[in-house]
């Protein structure tokens, strides 16, 4: 989930980038140096699970595991995420460096926010209450993703609005899939390390 | 990640590099009129012929981006008003939208190829070298070496899962079953990525790190260095210039 490059307004790309500096200069304060190794592990996860392409019709789609990396990091994915989309830019061409700060927005800010969802919910939550949490906030990830693209694409320009809907519509099994699998893997997560999951209190 | 065995540009001080690329970059983000856009897209082009960059390399990426470009197009092309400027067949492109999507293609393939020539080939230690001298916050710099070093871990963790699936006859489709698969599969990964986060901290703790970056090698900066910063500002200018005078 990429927007490329050229595409973007000079403004919102000016804007973004703002934006995204300040919320890697939050994040790196609120990692501190003895998490940098989690945030760093995490970090390379995020970008191993992009390479899980999941087979629809014709076609893959692959994961990108927002709503996961949202839940475990919280604002410390602003930093995590940046570093893996700096070095798909530069590896892969994935993205680019003028368009960074935009795609780290639309991938970072639902991130933090499904965060903070997640945790106000979690609290003494039972296994099925993380598991459907989980599966919301992955969901909830991935609409939040689309819909700063889109927003992004019609603030360039009101003529990108086709493209913009043709985005929305073409993420919706994403959406599905998200939940599905963000449910599925925090379900594993608690059954084997429920103390990695933030601010749970254990309910037997 | 493993460290590239052809760089093509390695005679050039990994900070003039990293330079170039985001003065370039800057710049061509700012353009708004095609012909501005045009020197920017030239100075990766002679950079990359001059070191003998593998523009091969570059053919796959260069036929997705601008597969958007001409998906973009097509979509967009029909809603822009203003003044014809050509027919192709039923659809008539405005001057303005043939202006919108003239920058939009050279600003993308622009903007790909500064980053693919100047950063691509470069060894994933120079870049963390460059950084740190650069003055960028050392523990931006150690978060950076630090996903550099564990991507390769991690790629070969996940084979190791995905070999396991194969063995047991998972077949990837569209189906719950596939779903269950991989999100234990990311699950799995998660867990050990975290519990390998710790033992590197505890051995981080144990050799008495203390949150600096440890630079071992010299960079050296030399005259060819300054000529092709140099050059770059010449080319931003130039941009300008076109710009304004459009």
């Amino acid at each position: 989930m990429h927007v490329s490059e050229g595409i973007i307004a000079p403004a919102l790309l000016g804007g973004s980038w703002l934006a995204t500096m300040a919320g890697l200069v939050y994040g790196m304060r609120r990692t501190g140096p003895a998490k940098i190794p989690r945030v760093a592990l995490l970090s390379a996860a995020f970008f191993v699970v992009t390479f899980v392409r999941i087979p629809l019709g014709p076609a893959h789609m692959h994961l990108v595991a927002t709503g996961l990396i949202g839940i475990l990091l919280g604002w410390s994915a602003f930093p995590a995420l940046f570093v893996a989309l700096l070095l798909q830019a530069i590896l892969f061409q994935y993205g680019g460096l003028a368009v960074l700060g935009v795609n780290t927005l639309i991938m970072a800010l639902p991130a933090v926010t499904v965060h903070y969802g997640f945790r106000l919910g979690v609290r003494r939550g039972t296994h099925a209450r993380v598991m459907w949490l989980a599966g919301l906030a992955g969901a909830l990830a991935v609409i939040g993703n689309v819909l700063l693209m889109a927003g992004f694409l019609v603030g360039s320009d009101p003529a990108f609005a086709a493209p913009a809907l043709g985005v929305l519509i073409a993420h919706l099994p994403l959406i599905v899939v998200e939940g599905v699998v963000t449910a599925l893997a925090v379900s594993f997560l608690y059954k084997a390390r429920p103390d990695l999951l933030p601010h749970m209190e254990m309910v037997s | 990640m493993k460290s590239v065995s052809h760089d093509a540009l390695v005679v050039l001080d990994p900070r003039a590099r990293i330079l170039c690329a985001a003065g370039c970059c800057m710049a061509t983000a700012l353009a708004t009129q095609p012909v501005a856009v045009i020197p920017a897209l030239c100075f990766p082009l002679i950079v990359g012929v001059i070191f003998r960059f593998p523009f091969r390399r570059l053919s796959w990426m260069a036929v997705r981006l601008n597969g958007i470009f001409i998906l973009m197009a097509l979509t967009t092309l029909p809603f822009v008003d203003g003044p014809a400027w050509r027919s192709v067949g039923p659809l008539t492109i405005t001057s303005p939208g043939a202006h919108l999507m003239g920058v939009m293609i050279l600003k993308g393939n622009a903007l790909v190829l500064s980053c693919a020539v100047f950063l691509s080939t470069m060894e994933s230690a120079s870049l963390g070298h460059a950084l740190s001298r650069l003055r960028v916050p050392t523990a931006f710099v150690q978060l950076l070496m630090s996903v550099i070093r564990y991507i390769d871990v991690l790629l070969e963790e996940h084979a190791r899962i995905r070999l396991a699936m194969r063995a047991r006859g998972f077949c990837p489709q569209f189906n719950v079953l596939t779903l269950r698969t991989h999100a234990v599969a990311v699950g799995a990964l998660f867990l050990r990525s975290l519990d390998r986060a710790e033992q590197v901290a505890d051995a981080m703790k144990c050799r008495g790190h203390h949150g600096t970056y440890a630079a071992t090698r010299t960079l050296h900066w030399r005259t060819a260095d300054s000529v092709w910063i140099g050059t770059a500002l010449s080319v931003i200018m130039v941009m300008f210039w076109l710009g304004w005078s459009v």
